[in-house]
């Protein structure tokens, strides 16, 4: 409770400031002794003259013209207000020689009574000083300073400085020309032809022939007679051409050559393959064309560029023979594999600031995805664009006549064959199976041709899986297995006066023959023998033409090649659950073959690149009647199954059966019986 | 398309590149002429410049690979471990670049310059007469490349595992032939620059 003193007080305290707020103005005028007026009273007797000031905007003097300020002496610059030249009114009693800082400057001239130094006089009568000179002030309303023909005043340095008479502009002019004095009805006539006439021709002739022929042969394997004999298996046989041709192309000029890199995976494999572009060596690159308008010039060009590959390759395992022995074991030959890379490329050019080739094989099954970062992978799809042709006629801006005439052709003659060995099992008294092995050919061609590519990074992808492919390439139209990532513009060039007739013939033929087969297996007049089979038999080629295009990649392009011998159940560039290890195990499971209880769904992209989920049954996976339980395992699919942005997504059951309660039943069952025939057999003996 | 225009730009780079050899001064000068008079200075510079770059260039890539592993025989033996072969492997990497760059020809050529220092003047001049003065500057420039590049590559590769046999024998172990693989890396690069 607040004391009614205390109230008091306050109320005081606050009476007292109020006053001497409400009465603080009058001191202030007593105090100046002026009183307050508005309006009329604004035009005081102010002498101030701000040399910096444009006198015409001075609305608060009243003098009539502002005194301009004199420059300077040399030795005492002055800055932004240069001394008065008129120092004011002066006593005639004063002193008889100027004083002040320069008054030793002064020096008396008797032939005009007056003191002088290199600027000014000085009158002793007068107490006044003059200016030698007139220096015609001129005020600078740029600078807002005053300016004489002698000095001017430099920001900059904020001193006064000579005036520098800008010396008169050379005459830049081709022809100089000058007239004086001409006769009445004279002719005069100045002239200046220039002809030129420029011709260029050029006619290049390019041709490579690349006569490849490669055979691997594993040996023939051959059991005969023995007691007990073991296995007999022939090796495996792989052929595999990388060629790059370039014609009149450039790839990577300013960040060296490309990356090379191959890896050969055998064997089955599970989880994901991780590959990462930005680990490349190198910096980054850039790509600029030079534009230049000309005229009368007269371009010819001929260009004829000829590519002819001649490859054969060849692989062909051993046959195996096991025969007449009383106890043998498997009779197996070897896997042959031959894989051509091709990548031809005339009248274009990449420009990128890392490149790489790589080339994986893997020859088995492949359980995961082939990924790159995903920052990466998202800025090349992100980019994406539709790529076009470039159409002379939309040049714009252009006085160019041009003839272009611009023709490639690309043959390809390709056979591919594989085939696997025959298996012969006969006349034996006990033996196992009998299997030939597969034989499949895949021939991957992308052509560009007449693209302009701009962008930051792009990644060509060849996908070639000879058995079955569970999964998807990424942004890639439906059903294709290569693919073009990056982002596209169209660049036109302008500005061009030339007369240009160019003819670039190009040629490509590729003459490829590829062979695959796998040797035979016989296994007869064996009184026991094992199972017989023959291995599998590829033939692949992977072929890029590039013709005039142009790749212009600031970070890097990438060509990879996927060759995948086996089942590949997985995708490249999207992480899907293949190859990834299950997160839970299921708490039972039968002994039931996986693939008769598990759904699996494999990706099939659709028209507006988004994905479907397919099931993917046993009974449809017929071609690949040995991978499918390897690669289709029912405890990855029921552990995590398959996450992706399809609303239909896929679930799954199991019929496995829980015994707890039996169990527990069982047990108290057995408790309860148990415990019922102790009372009795103890009543029993009591009895 | 592209390629062309770059090409154009090349050559025309060329020949507006030419040198500063041929620049030539010419000065005309009519000065107190008589009345009626026909007075006429006339200046000719003819300039030719011509290139011819021809190159030829051929080669030839003869790379035979022959990789052959021994026959194995295991024949007639109580006990044999087993029989097999070795492997055989044949590897080959060819890079080759042919480039040709006439560029330094055409840099050195000359500059036409349109007669950079011409002047004339006609001064005091007769009433009613002709006073010309004409400069005329011919230029040609005639630039000729011829370049043929061929390359031939021959690559051969064979590889052969040899054969494995084992016969009559009363234990015999597995028998195996080896490997066999070919890989050939080529590479070919041609490159000409006008």
């Amino acid at each position: 409770m607040i004391q009614p003193k205390t109230i008091l007080r306050r109320l005081l305290v606050a009476i007292v400031v109020m006053i001497q707020i409400v009465a603080y103005p009058a001191v202030g005028w007593a105090d100046d002794g002026t009183p307050s007026s508005d309006g009329a009273g604004s035009t005081t007797t102010s002498t101030t003259t701000d040399p910096s000031t444009d006198p015409t905007q001075s609305t608060t003097t009243t003098d009539p013209a502002p005194v301009p300020p004199t420059p300077p002496t040399p030795e005492t610059p002055n800055t932004e207000t240069p001394p008065a030249d008129d120092r004011g009114p002066q006593t005639p009693a004063g002193p008889t020689s100027p004083t002040g800082p320069d008054g030793q400057t002064y020096q008396y001239n008797p032939a005009t009574g007056l003191w002088e130094n290199d600027y000014y006089y000085w009158n002793a009568a007068t107490q006044q000083y003059a200016p030698k000179s007139n220096p015609n002030l001129v005020y600078d309303t740029a600078s807002g300073t005053w300016q004489t023909t002698q000095w001017r005043f430099d920001a900059p340095t904020g001193n006064y400085v000579p005036q520098v008479t800008p010396a008169a502009a050379p005459n830049t002019s081709r022809l100089s020309v000058g007239t004086l004095g001409t006769g009445a009805q004279s002719n005069n006539g100045i002239s200046q032809l220039n002809n030129l006439n420029g011709s260029f021709n050029s006619n290049t002739s390019m041709s490579v022939t690349n006569l490849i022929t490669q055979g691997a042969y594993t040996g023939d394997v051959s059991l005969g007679q023995n007691t007990l004999a073991g296995n007999a298996r022939s090796g495996n046989a792989n052929d595999t051409a990388n060629i790059i041709n370039m014609l009149q192309s450039s790839w990577g000029p300013t960040g060296g050559d490309y990356n090379v890199f191959s890896a050969n995976l055998y064997g089955d494999m599970t989880g994901d393959l991780f590959i990462d572009p930005s680990a490349l060596a190198g910096s980054g690159a850039n790509l600029n064309v030079d534009k230049q308008t000309n005229a009368n010039v007269d371009v010819n060009i001929a260009n004829d560029g000829e590519i002819v590959n001649n490859v054969n390759l060849k692989a062909q395992s051993g046959n195996v023979d096991v025969n007449g022995n009383s106890q043998a074991g498997d009779a197996e030959s070897g896997a042959a594999h031959a894989v051509g890379n091709i990548v031809n490329m005339m009248n274009s050019s990449i420009a990128a600031g890392q490149s790489f080739i790589g080339n994986i094989n893997i020859y088995g099954n492949l359980d995961g995805d082939i990924l790159i970062p995903p920052d990466i992978l998202q800025q090349l799809i992100a980019n994406n664009g539709p790529q076009a042709n470039v159409d002379v006629s939309q040049i714009e801006n252009t006085n160019i006549l041009a003839d272009l005439s611009d023709t490639t052709s690309i043959v390809n003659n390709t056979d591919l064959s594989a085939a696997s060995g025959s298996v012969t099992s006969n006349a034996n008294t006990q033996a196992g199976d009998a299997t030939s092995g597969k034989a499949e050919t895949n021939l991957t061609v992308l052509n560009l041709t007449g693209k302009q590519v701009v962008g930051k990074d792009a990644l060509l992808v060849f996908v070639n899986v000879l058995g079955k492919w569970v999964g998807v390439l990424m942004n890639a139209p439906a059903g294709a297995t290569a693919g073009a990532f990056g982002d596209t513009n169209v660049n036109n060039t302008t500005n061009l006066n030339a007369t240009l007739a160019a003819k670039n013939t190009g040629k490509i033929t590729n003459n490829v023959a590829i062979d695959a087969q796998s040797g035979d297996v016989n296994a007869s007049n064996n009184t026991k023998v094992g199972n017989a089979r023959s291995g599998n038999a590829s033939a692949s080629l992977n072929l890029l033409n590039i013709s005039s295009s142009e790749l212009s990649l600031s970070n890097w392009l990438g060509v990879l090649f996927i060759n995948v011998f086996g089942t590949w159940n997985g995708s490249f560039g999207v992480n899907t659950d293949a190859g990834n290890k299950p997160t839970s195990t299921p708490t039972t499971q039968s002994a039931a073959p996986a693939t008769t209880q598990a759904k699996v769904f494999r990706f099939v992209p659709t028209a507006n690149n988004k994905f479907q989920l397919e099931p993917v049954t046993g009974s449809t996976d017929d071609t690949t009647p040995t991978s499918g339980p390897q690669v289709l395992t029912a405890s990855k699919v029921i552990g995590t199954g398959h996450t992706n942005n399809n609303t239909s997504t896929p679930t799954f059951s199991t019929s496995s059966r829980d015994w707890t309660l039996p169990i527990i039943g069982l047990f108290s069952g057995a408790a309860l019986l148990g415990f019922e025939r102790a009372l009795a057999f103890r009543q029993r003996h009591l009895a | 398309m592209k390629k062309l225009l770059r090409a154009t730009a090349g050559a025309a780079v060329t020949l507006s590149f030419l040198g500063a050899g041929v620049v030539s001064a010419q000065t005309g000068t009519i000065g107190t002429t008589g009345q009626g008079s026909n007075n006429q200075v006339n200046s000719t510079t003819n300039t030719t410049v011509s290139t011819s770059n021809g190159t030829s260039v051929s080669g030839t890539n003869n790379n035979p690979q022959d990789a052959d592993s021994g026959n194995v025989t295991a024949n007639n033996n109580t006990t044999t471990d087993g029989a097999a072969s070795g492997a055989a492997m044949n590897s080959s990497t060819l890079n080759a670049t042919l480039s040709v760059d006439n560029s330094s020809s055409a840099a050195a050529m000359p500059v036409f310059d349109g007669g950079a220092s011409d002047s004339g003047s006609i001064n005091l001049t007769g009433q009613g007469s002709t006073n010309l003065v004409n400069s005329t500057h011919n230029t040609t420039v005639t630039t000729n490349n011829s370049t043929s590049l061929t390359f031939t590559n021959n690559n051969h590769q064979d590889a052969d595992s040899g054969n494995v046999t084992q016969n009559n024998n009363t234990t015999a172990g597995s028998a195996q032939s080896g490997d066999a693989s070919n890989t050939s890396n080529t590479t070919i690069n041609f490159s000409v620059t006008n």
